[in-house]
C-alpha cells in the first residue's frame, strides 16, 4: 500500500520530528479557513512533498488516493458553494437556481469558503501521506514508544499497517475462487445476487481473519512478545541537525498561526459557520 | 544417555476433545537430525508444538504426561525462557513474517527481550549471514522467495541461539529450489553449529537425503523410529499411504490409448500478460489444450503457472493475444459462464469453502445448475464416496482435517462435472498418496477421458499422471512434451535420478 524505503532527507529525518510536523501542520490547517491563510502551510507541505521524492512514486498515484485526494477537493468546493449561500448572506451573487420555486443565490462567497475547506483537507491528507510514504511504521511505532506511548498500542499500529496490503490479497484470492465457483454477482446480476456475492466474500473474509489473528497470535508469543518490560531497538534514534530545523521551524510555523488567528483576528472568515 | 529432549507418556487433547497425541515416548539426542512423518492428521505437528513449548504455553488443550527440553519442563517455563534453548519455525511464512524489513524481523524478539542494542545488531548479522540472507537487512520480506522467506524465518530464531530448532513442515508451499536452499541450511546448521533439527515433513526423497533419524507418527502414536532407510521401508510407506505405489500403475495403462487428437478445449493465442505494477507476467504463450489430455504445468514459484491457469476461466483477461475456451473468447464471457466449461481449483480451502456442511458444499454448483433436489443427492453421494467423504456429509467444514478439506474442495468442483478440471496446486502439503488418490478420484468420476490441467512441484506425479508436461520459466514456455522430457531439465532431473536410485 505504501512504499517507505528511500534516502532523500525526508527519509533520514527521526520520526519524532516528523510527527511534530504533521501535528504543527494538522492544528494549523484548522486554525484558519481563508484560503490565502491556507497557502503557505500548504507550501510548508509541497516542499518536503518535493524533496522526499513521494509524488513520483507510482503508488502514491494510485487510484484509491487520487480519488480520495481530487474527489474530497472538488466536493467541498462544489457543496460549500452551492450550500454556503444561506450562512453568507448579502454577498455577490453570481447567479440564481430554482429550487421549487424558491430563487437560491450561488454566491462567489460560497466557492472562496469551498476552496479554503478543500486546502485545509489537502494540507492533512498531503502531510500525512509525506510521512506514510517515508517512515517504516517500526520506526514510527518506536519513537511513538519514547514519546509515552504504549508499546502495544503502537506496535498494533504498526501490525496493521503490515497485514492491509495482505487482507487485501486475500479478499481478492476469495473472489477469484467464488467466481471461478460460478458465484455470478461479482460481474453481473440483480442486486440480490450481488448482494449474495458479497455476503458470502464477507463473511469468509472475517472468518479468515479471524483465524490469522489467532495464528499471529502465536507467533507473537514464540516472538517472546511483552517478555520483558524494558524493549530494547535495534536500531537507534537520535535527532541530528535536519531534525532540530524541522522541529524548530514547525513549532515557529504553528506560534505564528496561533498569534494571526487568536491576537490578530487574521485568517477566518465571518460567514464561515459550521466549521471549527 | 539421557537426551537433549526427554518426552515420557505425553497425550495432548484440543477443546473439541480430539486426541492429537496418545502416551508418547520420545528421547532425542543433541545434534540429531530428525524428521516426523505421516499422513494428517497424525499428530506430528501438534508434537512439534509440545517440543517448543507453545503447548502448554499458549495453544489451548489439556496436556498429559512430561517433556523436559534441555534440562527444563516446558509445564514450568515460559516461552520467552524456552526460547533460548529452543526455537520454532511455522508452516505459513504470512502469519509469521510481521515486519516490513528483514533486519527488523530478526530483531524483533531479542527486543521483546530487551536484549542491548549493540548485542541485537551483533546477532542479527550473524543470523543473516548463516542463512545466507547477508545483504538483504533492508529489503521487504514480501519481496523475497518462498525459500528465502523461511530462511528468514529461521533466521529470526537462530538470532535466539537456541540448541534445538524445530520446524513445521516449511517447505510445503515451495518449489524444488527452494525446498533445497531450506534444507542446505538446516544441514549446515546441523554439521557446523552443531544444532538439533527437528523438522515435520513428508518428503520422503528429503528424509533419505537429510536426516540421521526418522519418526513416523499415525493417529497421534509413534509407528516406527530409526535411521531413514530401515524406517522408511515399503511396508511401512504402504502402511502409512505416504507413497503407495499403484501395482498397476493407473496413468501408464489410461495413456497409451489417450492419442490426444481431440477437439482443442483451450488456446492460447500470443497471449501476454502484465499485472498492474507492470510485472510482465506471461509473455507470447501458445498452447492448446485439448479434450482427454493431462497436462502437467511446472516451474519455480513465479514462473508464471499460476497467471496461466488463471486466464483458462477468464480470471485474467490477456493483456494482447487472446485465450478462446471452448471457442468463447474470454474477454467476452464473464467467469461465472465460462465456470461451466473450466472447473479451476485453488490451493488453499479457506478461500473457496462457503457451505455450512459437507453436504452443502458439493451441492451448491449442481443446485445453481437447477438440478432436482434427489438428483442433487444422488450426485453429492456418488461424489463424496469417490472422494472419502461419505461418513463426513453432515459434518460442518471446521470439523475436518486440512487433508480432506482439500478433498471437499475439489469434489465440489468435480461434481459441477467441467469439460476440463485445472488444478492450480491444491495437492500442495499432501502426501504423494493422498495426491494420487485425488487424481484417481477425479478420473473415476469424470472417466478416463477428462481432461486435467494440473500445477505440481512433484515432477513424480507428473511422470506417472501427465499425458503432456508444460514447463515455465519467467513468463514463458521453455520445454514440453511427453512428461519423460522432465528428465532432461536441469530443476527436475537431478531429483528424478535421486527417486530412481532410492527405489
Amino acid at each position: 500500500m505504501f512504499r517507505h524505503r528511500g534516502t532523500t532527507l525526508v527519509h533520514r529525518l527521526d520520526p519524532r520530528a516528523k510527527i511534530l510536523w504533521l501535528t504543527s501542520l494538522m492544528i494549523i490547517a484548522l486554525l484558519v479557513i481563508d484560503p490565502v491563510y491556507l497557502l503557505p502551510p500548504l507550501a510548508f507541505v509541497a516542499i518536503l512533498l518535493v524533496i522526499s521524492k513521494v509524488y513520483a512514486l507510482k503508488e502514491f498515484h494510485s487510484t484509491w488516493i487520487m480519488s480520495v485526494l481530487i474527489g474530497s477537493t472538488i466536493l467541498l468546493i462544489l457543496f460549500n458553494g452551492l450550500f454556503a449561500a444561506i450562512e453568507v448572506k448579502g454577498g455577490t451573487v453570481l447567479f440564481y437556481i430554482n429550487i421549487l420555486g424558491l430563487k437560491y443565490p450561488i454566491t462567489i462567497e460560497g466557492f472562496y469558503l469551498g476552496i479554503g475547506a478543500a486546502l485545509r483537507l489537502l494540507v492533512i491528507m498531503l502531510s500525512f501521506l509525506v510521512v506514510a510514504f517515508t517512515t517504516y511504521p517500526r520506526d514510527l511505532a518506536n519513537s511513538l514508544e519514547r514519546i509515552g506511548m504504549p508499546y502495544k498500542l503502537s506496535f498494533i499500529i504498526a501490525l496493521t499497517f503490515r497485514f492491509i496490503p495482505f487482507l487485501e490479497e486475500e479478499a481478492r484470492r476469495v473472489v477469484d475462487a467464488l467466481k471461478s465457483r460460478g458465484y455470478k454477482g461479482f460481474e453481473e446480476g440483480n442486486f440480490i445476487e450481488r448482494l449474495r456475492a458479497y455476503s458470502t466474500l464477507f463473511t469468509v473474509l472475517i472468518v479468515n481473519s479471524l483465524s490469522l489473528v489467532k495464528r499471529v497470535g502465536i507467533v507473537l508469543e514464540a516472538k517472546c512478545f511483552g517478555a520483558s518490560p524494558k524493549r530494547s531497538s535495534l536500531r537507534e534514534y537520535k535527532l541530528k541537525f535536519e531534525d532540530y530545523i524541522i522541529i524548530i521551524s514547525s513549532l515557529m510555523f504553528l506560534a505564528i498561526y496561533l498569534v494571526l488567528r487568536y491576537y490578530l483576528g487574521l485568517g477566518w472568515l465571518e460567514y464561515a459557520h459550521g466549521y471549527v | 544417555m539421557k537426551g537433549i529432549i526427554e518426552i515420557t507418556n505425553l497425550s495432548f487433547f484440543y477443546p473439541n476433545r480430539k486426541k492429537a497425541l496418545d502416551s508418547i515416548n520420545l528421547s532425542i539426542h543433541e545434534g540429531e537430525f530428525v524428521l516426523i512423518m505421516g499422513p494428517s492428521p497424525s499428530g506430528k505437528s501438534t508434537l512439534i508444538y509440545c517440543i517448543s513449548g507453545l503447548i502448554p504455553n499458549c495453544i489451548e488443550g489439556e496436556m498429559l504426561g512430561k517433556v523436559v527440553v534441555d534440562g527444563l519442563d516446558t509445564k514450568e517455563h515460559t516461552i520467552a525462557e524456552l526460547s533460548r534453548h529452543v526455537g520454532v519455525v511455522l508452516q505459513d511464512p504470512e502469519a509469521q513474517l510481521l515486519e516490513l524489513r528483514v533486519a527488523d524481523e530478526v530483531a524483533l524478539p531479542l527486543e521483546n527481550l530487551g536484549v542491548p542494542s549493540e548485542e541485537i545488531r551483533r546477532r542479527v548479522d550473524e543470523a543473516l549471514e548463516i542463512v545466507g540472507l547477508k545483504g538483504y537487512e533492508e529489503k521487504s520480506p514480501m519481496e523475497l522467495s518462498g525459500g528465502e522467506k523461511q530462511k528468514l524465518a529461521i533466521a529470526s530464531v537462530l538470532a535466539l541461539k537456541p540448541k534445538i530448532i524445530t520446524l513445521d513442515e516449511p517447505t510445503a508451499n515451495i518449489d524444488l529450489a527452494g525446498t533445497t536452499q531450506v534444507y542446505e541450511t538446516l544441514r549446515e546448521l546441523n554439521e557446523e553449529h552443531g544444532l538439533t533439527v527437528i523438522v515435520v515433513e513428508n518428503k520422503i526423497d528429503i528424509a533419505l537425503k537429510y536426516a540421521n533419524r526418522v519418526i513416523l507418527m499415525k493417529n497421534g502414536r509413534v509407528v516406527s523410529d530409526g535411521d531413514p532407510s530401515e524406517a522408511l521401508n515399503s511396508k511401512i510407506l504402504v502402511d502409512l499411504e505416504l507413497d503407495v505405489r499403484p501395482v498397476e500403475p493407473y496413468s501408464l495403462a489410461s495413456r497409451t490409448h489417450n492419442n490426444c487428437n481431440g477437439r482443442e478445449l483451450i488456446r492460447f493465442e500470443n497471449v501476454s500478460y502484465m499485472y498492474l505494477d507492470g510485472t510482465l507476467a506471461l509473455k507470447n504463450i501458445n498452447l492448446a489444450i485439448r479434450e482427454g489430455e493431462r497436462v502437467f504445468l511446472m516451474g519455480e514459484n513465479g514462473s508464471g503457472k499460476s497467471t496461466l491457469v488463471k486466464h483458462m476461466n477468464g480470471l485474467l483477461k490477456p493483456t494482447s493475444g487472446r485465450v478462446l475456451v471452448d471457442g468463447h473468447d474470454t474477454r467476452k464471457w464473464p467467469t461465472y459462464k465460462l465456470s461451466r466449461i473450466v472447473g479451476l481449483v485453488f490451493q488453499n480451502p479457506a478461500h473457496q469453502i462457503v457451505g455450512d456442511s459437507v453436504y452443502d458444499e458439493i451441492a451448491l454448483g449442481l443446485r445453481s445448475r437447477g438440478l432436482e433436489e434427489n438428483e442433487v443427492r444422488k450426485e453429492v453421494t456418488k461424489v463424496a464416496r469417490a472422494f472419502g467423504l461419505e461418513n463426513k456429509l453432515d459434518m460442518i467444514p471446521e470439523e475436518l482435517s486440512v487433508g480432506e478439506l482439500k478433498r471437499l474442495m475439489v469434489a465440489s468442483v468435480v461434481a459441477m462435472k467441467p469439460k476440463v478440471i485445472v488444478l492450480d496446486e491444491p495437492m500442495t502439503g499432501m502426501t504423494r498418496a493422498h495426491s494420487r488418490r485425488v487424481l484417481e478420484s477425479i478420473l473415476k468420476i469424470l472417466g478416463e477421458g477428462t481432461t486435467i490441467v494440473a500445477i505440481t512441484h512433484d515432477p513424480q506425479l507428473a511422470i506417472e499422471y501427465a499425458t503432456r508436461v508444460v514447463v515455465m520459466s519467467r513468463g514463458e514456455i521453455v520445454l514440453e512434451g511427453a512428461p519423460e522430457v522432465l528428465r532432461e531439465y536441469p530443476l527436475f532431473s537431478g531429483y528424478l535420478m535421486g527417486v530412481m536410485q532410492s527405489v
